[in-house]
């Protein structure tokens, strides 16, 4: 076998998919679908099912939902107007090159994916005009051409970006795409009279959201043409509004997009018979869930669904840049409480590409959560799992498969259980089997 | 009750990696993805709170039913982003890579469904060789010399690319 042949085709797939998108809006559609489906079954009514699958709508922003409009789109009229700039903006036949790509959505013959048509029904009114025509510090001639555009829907303003080739590497119809990628490494902005800000590294909070490192983005000659730093995955790349408060819905649509940026690895702690399911793990004090009620239950086996969404809530809401959320088939659970009644959940979340950190959820009577995230897991940790709970509530340790031990300071070691373990916060080791012990810090 | 939190959150974050491999599944047939994506969808959305494992049972049900209803529609799927009967690269119109993985993925959806869709699972989603034979029904060896065949096909169709590849794997 040639492993070659099996890469090639992993990269060519995904570069064949990249900017395959999903509906924003298809958990709705397949609700209602499913919804009048069942209703149609019970009256026998035929009705027409409307299918909301969006096609070629473009590139999400890879923190999942759709990124606001830069700009009010109506702003964009002014681009009309602006004059001709760029290094280039004086040679008659190149732009005339941009406008013919542009008018006839060329694409080379080798690039994967489509520019997504323009919805049925629009029609020009006037003339493509060439806003920036000039070279990108990788010497590609490039340049951007905007249209305006009557839809069934309204007025828009297109923005053609048209990358060296020449060919048409995107077109924001409105305003939906903040940037465009001319190639995996330059990324063109314009200038559409908001400030922007760019970012390809985080740090992570205390409490385990992910703030951007932000850089302004400077446009000279009405554009920007950003360079993704040697050795950067350009599908780290983010252009966000600077500022503000941390949330996924800073993260602005980019086209053209190289990558949906690469991908964390995780503990595969889970594994039922079949490969996939979870491992549920049960620390001290399991016998807190599911969450107290009625006197009659009988199984205080948790469901892990109970478990997901006691954690997966909490953690979906954390103020975070990028998610630090996601699904994956090998998950784990570990489950109990703490010394002061919270019951506690926690598996491990890998975000940004990043190595995976373990996350525990602690949850209150009332329903107060808090969040605490530990530091990056070492693949070849002996336990690889060590996170210090707040309120002095102790250690939540795991090794999947591992007998867990504890001991402060030169003292006995004490057993704790199989898997993961609630120690107390005046463990100062813990070891997994025989191997040598790993300082709680 | 349905958890309908987990069911939105669950489409939200997978729909569009579920929607991908239903492209490469059904052939680069936008449309028949996205109707293999939504009926699966519903199905899940129906049965939801008894669906361990959402995302594998998307997968194992996407595969399923784009191997069968190739098997029954017995047509040729449309490839509106990629022409399989286009000519070569164009020399100097992109990288000898770039080129290679273009012939690749023009010469995996020409192949047939089943056989497409196991490197499908394997390749794109990185599945195990033993739950790609349990999402398709059939055994690990039925896997192993699909995959075979289909890699050797893959490989003859791109032949004359593989040699201008820098550092040439032949």
């Amino acid at each position: 076998m040639n492993p070659k042949i099996e890469d090639e085709l992993r990269a060519g797939l995904r570069a064949y998919t990249r900017d395959v998108t999903a509906s924003p809006v298809l958990a709705a559609a397949v609700r209602r679908r499913q919804r009048r489906r069942t209703r149609l079954t019970l009256v026998a009514v035929p009705v027409a099912v409307a299918v909301l699958l969006v096609a070629g709508t473009g590139v999400l922003p890879r923190g999942g939902a759709p990124g606001p409009a830069p700009v009010p789109a109506a702003a964009d009229e002014a681009l009309l107007t602006r004059p001709t700039e760029g290094d280039l903006a004086g040679r008659a036949d190149y732009l005339d090159a941009m406008v013919r790509v542009f008018l006839e959505g060329v694409r080379p013959r080798t690039a994967f994916g489509s520019v997504p048509a323009a919805p049925a029904g629009t029609e020009r009114v006037g003339e493509p005009h060439v806003l920036w025509a000039g070279m990108t510090p990788a010497g590609n001639p490039s340049g951007v051409v905007v249209q305006k555009e009557r839809t069934p829907t309204g007025t828009v303003i297109a923005i053609g970006y048209v990358g060296g080739g020449p060919y048409l590497a995107a077109v924001s119809r409105g305003g939906d795409l903040a940037g465009v990628f001319l190639s995996g490494q330059e990324l063109l902005v314009v200038d559409r009279g908001e400030p922007l800000a760019w970012s390809y590294r985080h740090t992570y909070e205390p409490g385990g959201g992910i703030r951007l490192i932000e850089t302004p983005v400077r446009f000279r000659d009405g554009v920007a043409v950003l360079t993704v730093p040697e050795g950067v995955d350009a599908g780290s790349v983010e252009l966000v509004r600077p500022g503000g408060p941390p949330g996924t819905s800073r993260l602005l649509r980019l086209g053209n997009d190289p990558g949906t940026g690469p991908a964390g690895v995780r503990l595969a702690w889970g594994g039922g018979r079949d490969g996939f399911g979870e491992s549920l793990w049960p620390v001290a004090g399991a016998d807190r869930w599911p969450d107290p009620g009625p006197a009659t239950r009988e199984d205080y086996t948790p469901r892990r669904d109970q478990l997901r969404a006691a954690f997966h809530g909490p953690v979906d809401a954390l103020p975070t840049d990028l998610p630090v959320t996601g699904w994956a088939e090998d998950l784990w659970y570990a489950y109990g409480a703490t010394p002061d009644g919270r019951r506690l959940v926690a598996t491990d979340l890998a975000a940004a590409g990043d190595p995976s950190r373990a996350y525990v959820v602690l949850t209150d009577d009332a329903g107060r959560s808090t969040v605490t995230a530990g530091g990056p897991i070492g693949r070849g940790d002996s336990v690889p799992v060590r996170v210090r709970l707040p309120d002095g509530q102790g250690w939540l340790v795991a090794a999947k498969g591992s007998a867990l031990s504890w001991r402060t300071g030169t003292g006995p070691w004490t057993t704790a259980g199989t898997d993961a373990a609630l120690l107390p916060a005046t463990a100062t080791e813990v070891r997994a089997d025989t191997d040598p012990a790993t300082p709680l810090r | 009750m349905r958890d309908e939190a987990g069911f939105t959150s669950f489409v939200h974050e997978r729909s569009t990696g579920l929607l991908r491999t239903a492209v490469l599944l059904a052939g680069g047939d936008r449309g028949h993805a996205e109707d293999l994506l939504q009926g699966v969808l519903e199905r899940m959305y129906a049965h939801w709170d008894r669906i361990d494992g959402p995302e594998a049972y998307a997968r194992r049900a996407l595969a399923h039913a784009a191997v069968n209803r190739w098997r029954t529609r017995r047509r040729r799927p449309e490839l509106p982003l990629l022409d399989p009967d286009a000519g070569g690269p164009v020399p100097g119109d992109g990288a000898a890579a770039v080129d290679l993985r273009d012939a690749l993925v023009r010469a995996l959806l020409t192949l047939p469904p089943r056989q497409r869709a196991v490197l499908v699972l394997r390749y794109f989603d990185d599945l195990p060789e033993a739950e790609v034979a349990r999402a398709l029904g059939c055994s690990v060896g039925t896997v192993k010399s699909a995959a075979s065949r289909g890699l050797a096909t893959l490989r003859e169709r791109s032949g004359h690319l593989e040699l201008s590849l820098p550092g040439g794997t032949r």
